[in-house]
């Protein structure tokens, strides 16, 4: 597992994720101190212009010539102190008249004079302005009218206020989310150190080592470690069970053709003809158990090879059992032998089981090759097949001489032959229920012989 | 019978031949699958048994080249695998039977017997197994030169059995054959009569085998 990149990483998921995060909220943020800041922006340079128009206000008067103005110094000053802005005014009357300034600047739509100031924003010679309206009613000596000033005064100064306000909260900002990127990049580290660790530790095993990963996990990820020793112990177990099984069958098998060997040698040595002939017989009896002997290993090798790789197959339970079985029978006829099958399926085309056809096979021939093989002709070999609740039952009756309670347990091992068997016959049918999940039971059959069970799960629906 | 061996492994092939030589056969033995599937073109055998793995040319190309030249000589294949390709037996076409080596010579003869059989009584019109003959012509089956009065449904469900050799057939495929439609036999007649047939048969042998539950199965008890 040298390569690291193609899946998802969880790192650069929860960076990725918490950065997502981070800019959403950085820019929501930014949405805001934006406006906020053009506010204030405005609100201050809003008073003086404010002042600025109180100031000259003030000094209109009504003359008996009709109002006048004098423009204070201090009012201009006062707006002047933005250097770079350039600065409009106009006093008019409520008719329109202009008595000072620049007369063609714009007015917003329906204004009426009022003695509240009126900002607004425009274009006007060629620059954003800010303009503030502000009237007063002069009364007197038989006179009475609005007389309203109108100052404006180019954005430049309160944009770059803001501009600068918006910048400088938008780096503080940045500075704050690198950190807290920081300390999650950190965060994540530290989470994610033990499955380092675990991965760490894998990597650098020997493949004959088999210890458990030993790391004292944080809860969420000790059930993972739990999990992997678990694994780690099962494929011991299965590289100790293949070891052991090719220790026995290279034992078995030595010891089958050793045997078959020394009897032809030792009839090749005979002198006389009837002793020589003896020991043909034993060879050619030798040779038969040789040949069972191998037939098995290969099949319980089969089987287990086929546990692996063929997946099993839906299939209609009863017409398995029946092709099966009358394939067997084919090789038995030699064999004063009384097969039959009883089902309670017959024609029941609706009850289906995931199954491998080659493993029922090998488990009913092994079978039936135990019964032909350890008992006495006549021999009688019973099919049932049932179905209860979700379950389909194999049961195979013989009428041979039977396995002592004591010893199913031991049976079902391999190599563990009660008389002058293999002991691999009913391994075999053990690996077969083991492959399809079924439960295997033995017990006694009406004859007195063996029964097997299997029990197999039904696969309910149309769907494989 | 004539027949040919096609099987590269020569212990192998040396003691099928002894054996099948000393049941009366003659036997022709390649190694060859390309030469083998020559050989076929020009001469008939009664009988062809053949390994699939063969060099030259695989025994399932031989099987199909001589299928598709419409040769319907009997074919026993002899294969070291468990697993039975489905292309190879198979009603439609492909091998008669099959045995799987290491193989017993015992069965290997009788197997061997049951496809002559199966095919003999066509060409000959008389089939002979043991004390028994039956004569297809003239429909009389006879024991020890003892004709064993086989009645007419009798003498079919005989036919199917010696065609049918080492095969469980079920009661339906025997009422299939022997009846016709609007008969309709209950399984019970289906049952009496192959009783009947076997009473008959006794002493011969032919041994009709019943399977609780599957059917039957005929087979000839070795000679």
């Amino acid at each position: 597992m040298n390569k690291r990149v193609g899946h998802h990483s969880l790192r650069q998921r929860l960076l990725t994720s918490m950065a997502v995060g981070f800019a959403i909220i950085l820019v929501s943020i930014a949405i805001g101190i934006w406006s906020y800041a053009r506010d204030a922006a405005n609100h201050s340079y809003d008073r003086l212009l404010s002042g600025a128009a109180f100031a000259i206000l003030e000094r209109t008067l009504v003359t008996p010539t009709g109002p006048s103005v004098e423009i204070p110094y201090s009012a201009l000053e006062l707006i002047g102190l933005a250097e770079s802005d350039r600065v409009f005014y106009r006093i008019f009357t409520a008719n329109g008249e202009t008595l000072t300034g620049s007369e063609n600047l714009p007015l917003p739509e329906h204004y009426n004079p009022t003695d509240q100031p009126v900002f607004f924003d425009t274009h006007y010679s060629g620059e954003d302005v800010r303009f503030l309206l502000q009237g007063r009613f002069l009364a007197g000596a038989g006179y009475g009218d609005w007389v309203v000033v109108q100052i404006g005064q180019t954005r430049i100064a309160r944009d770059a206020f803001a501009r600068e306000m918006m910048i400088n909260a938008i780096a503080l900002l940045l500075l704050v989310t690198v950190i807290g990127l920081g300390f999650v990049w950190f965060g994540i580290n530290r989470a994610l150190s033990p499955l380092i660790g675990i991965e760490r530790q894998l990597r650098h095993r020997e493949p004959t080592d088999f210890s458990p990963i030993v790391i004292t996990p944080p809860r969420e990820v000790a059930s993972l470690t739990r999990s992997i020793n678990g694994l780690i112990l099962r494929h011991k177990k299965s590289l100790d069970n293949a070891q052991a099984f090719i220790a026995d069958v290279a034992h078995q098998t030595r010891t089958s053709l050793g045997a078959l060997q020394g009897l032809l040698e030792s009839a090749s040595r005979q002198a006389d003809v009837k002793q020589q002939q003896v020991r043909i017989a034993q060879a050619e009896e030798q040779t038969e158990r040789t040949i069972r002997l191998t037939n098995q290993l290969l099949s319980h090798a089969m089987i287990i090879h086929r546990a692996d790789n063929k997946p099993l197959e839906r299939k209609v339970f009863i017409d398995v059992v029946r092709t099966v079985f009358a394939e067997i029978i084919r090789d038995y006829l030699k064999y004063d032998t009384d097969f039959s099958i009883d089902s309670e399926l017959d024609g029941d085309e609706e009850t289906f089981v995931m199954l491998d056809e080659i493993g029922i096979r090998e488990a009913l021939r092994n079978l039936v090759d135990n019964t032909i093989k350890h008992g006495k002709a006549p021999h009688k070999i019973g099919i049932l097949v049932r179905k209860t609740g979700g379950k389909c039952l194999l049961i195979v009756d013989d009428n041979g001489p039977g396995i002592n309670e004591q010893m199913y347990a031991t049976v079902l091992e391999r190599f563990s032959s009660m008389s002058s068997g293999s002991g691999l016959g009913l391994s075999i049918v053990s690996a077969v229920a083991d492959r399809h999940h079924a439960e295997l039971r033995l017990g006694q059959s009406p004859d007195g012989g063996l029964r097997v069970e299997m029990v197999f799960p039904v696969v309910e629906g149309e769907q494989a | 019978m004539r027949i040919l061996l096609i099987e590269d492994n020569e212990t192998l092939a040396e003691t099928i031949m002894d054996r099948l030589h000393a049941d009366g056969h003659a036997i022709d033995c390649e190694y060859d699958g390309e030469l083998a599937n020559d050989l076929l073109r020009h001469k008939q055998f009664d009988l062809v048994l053949m390994d699939v793995n063969l060099p030259g040319r695989s025994g399932f190309d031989i099987l199909r080249s001589m299928r598709a030249r419409g040769d319907a000589t009997p074919i026993l294949i002899l294969t070291a695998r468990s697993e039975i390709d489905d292309r190879l037996i198979g009603l439609d076409g492909g091998a008669d039977d099959y045995i799987v080596k290491p193989v017993d010579l015992r069965e290997l003869a009788a197997r061997c017997r049951a496809l002559i059989r199966r095919r003999s009584g066509t060409a000959s019109n008389q089939f002979c197994a043991g004390n028994l003959v039956f004569d297809r012509a003239s429909k009389v089956a006879t024991i020890d030169g003892r004709d064993i009065e086989l009645r007419n449904r009798e003498v079919q469900l005989l036919e199917i059995f010696i065609g049918n050799l080492q095969r469980v057939l079920t009661k339906e495929d025997l009422a299939d054959k022997v009846y016709s439609f609007d008969e309709a036999p209950s399984m019970n007649a289906v049952e009496q009569m192959v009783t009947r047939l076997r009473k008959k048969l006794a002493g011969g042998p032919i041994i009709l085998k019943t399977i609780r539950g599957l059917g039957y199965i005929a087979h000839i008890a070795d000679e």
